[in-house]
């Protein structure tokens, strides 16, 4: 009776062992890592990564504030409104991956702040029109209410277009070249001030797909 | 024996000039750094440059000479730090890819990101 127990403790256990083996196991078999963003040195995809758009923005900002393009004269910060940046590859891009970088950089450069009122498609936020729509409203206190003719216009307009060439090298082998154009246009006199054009070219197995 | 010992002992101060003349070319920053081992092997550098821009900004360049007899990709990263020596937290501080090519010069350059960066840290090591 008692070895019997015993057996039965043994047999307890070791299931619990194995089973507690095989949870472990399962959690890592999908063998998921998070990405080290600070320092990812894996290899390139022939679509575009977070990695490309980075390096595309953070090229673009450095080369905008080395060409002093931002600097106003009189001093203070430019307003700038984002036009259309067109995605003229064959992914789905959403081009506020590219733009929201840059706009954020440009802000915390202190020379530009960016208008959400308008841009190339309307208003990026309603609200500021929306909430115009108090004005008669009795509920707001409407000393609290925007007034008219205080919005800003922008002095300067972003615009861009992300390129896709696709090249077949041979039978096995492509190259993908993704060309990052913008341009910043003084809204007054139309002239733009300041244009560069970021490539990136990728080459690959002709199985990758960059879409 | 004797005459290769004299030879050699001869030798030997020409040795140290060019240890020395080579030692001289070099610049050093405790703002710049060689990461890779492979790097401190092949890439010298030579000099650092540093202004305010027009636009308040502070402009960094720095010169490199690539003594080996292959091209060199290399990659650099730019901190930058505010007067309290406070990293500032910029897209701008990324791995920049840098191309070195052999037994010539090359110049890394970078823009501060906005007026209150006044000191900078340069990581440079080889690219993918």
């Amino acid at each position: 009776m008692v070895e019997s127990k015993k057996i039965i403790r043994k047999v307890v256990s070791i299931i619990a062992v194995v089973s507690m083996t095989a949870i472990s196991t399962a959690s890592y078999a999908d063998d998921v890592e998070n990405i080290d963003m600070d320092n990812d040195r894996a290899g390139a995809v022939m679509g575009l990564d977070y990695r490309d758009f980075q390096t595309a923005a953070g090229d673009a900002v450095s080369s905008m504030l080395l060409s002093g393009a931002v600097d106003k004269r009189s001093g203070g910060r430019y307003v700038l409104a984002i036009s259309r940046i067109i995605n003229d590859t064959m992914q789905r891009i959403d081009t506020d991956q590219l733009v929201k970088k840059i706009r954020v950089e440009l802000l915390k450069s202190g020379k530009v702040v960016v208008t959400t009122a308008i841009n190339a498609y309307g208003a990026e936020d309603y609200m500021s029109y929306d909430t115009r729509q108090l004005r008669k409203s009795k509920e707001f206190n409407q000393r609290t209410v925007a007034k008219k003719g205080q919005m800003i216009a922008p002095e300067l307009s972003l615009s861009g277009k992300i390129i896709q060439r696709n090249i077949r090298m041979s039978h096995d082998k492509q190259q993908v070249e993704y060309y990052f154009q913008l341009t910043l246009t003084d809204i007054t006199s139309g002239l733009a001030l300041w244009e560069d054009e970021k490539v990136i070219g990728k080459r690959g197995s002709n199985k990758s797909v960059s879409w | 024996m004797k005459i290769i010992r004299r030879g050699l002992y001869g030798l030997l101060p020409v040795i140290l000039f060019v240890m020395m003349g080579f030692v001289g070319a070099t610049f050093d920053d405790p703002r710049i750094s060689l990461i890779d081992y492979s790097t401190r092997c092949d890439i010298v550098l030579t000099g650092m440059a540093s202004e305010i821009t027009r636009s308040g900004l502070l402009e960094v360049r720095v010169n490199g000479f690539n003594t080996s007899h292959s091209y060199r990709r290399l990659e650099y990263l730019v901190e930058w730090y505010d007067t309290n020596n406070m990293k500032i937290d910029t897209i701008m501080s990324q791995w920049t890819k840098a191309p070195a090519f052999q037994e010539s010069s090359f110049t890394l350059q970078a823009i501060a990101p906005n007026e209150r960066a006044c000191d900078f840290r340069i990581l440079i090591r080889k690219g993918e």
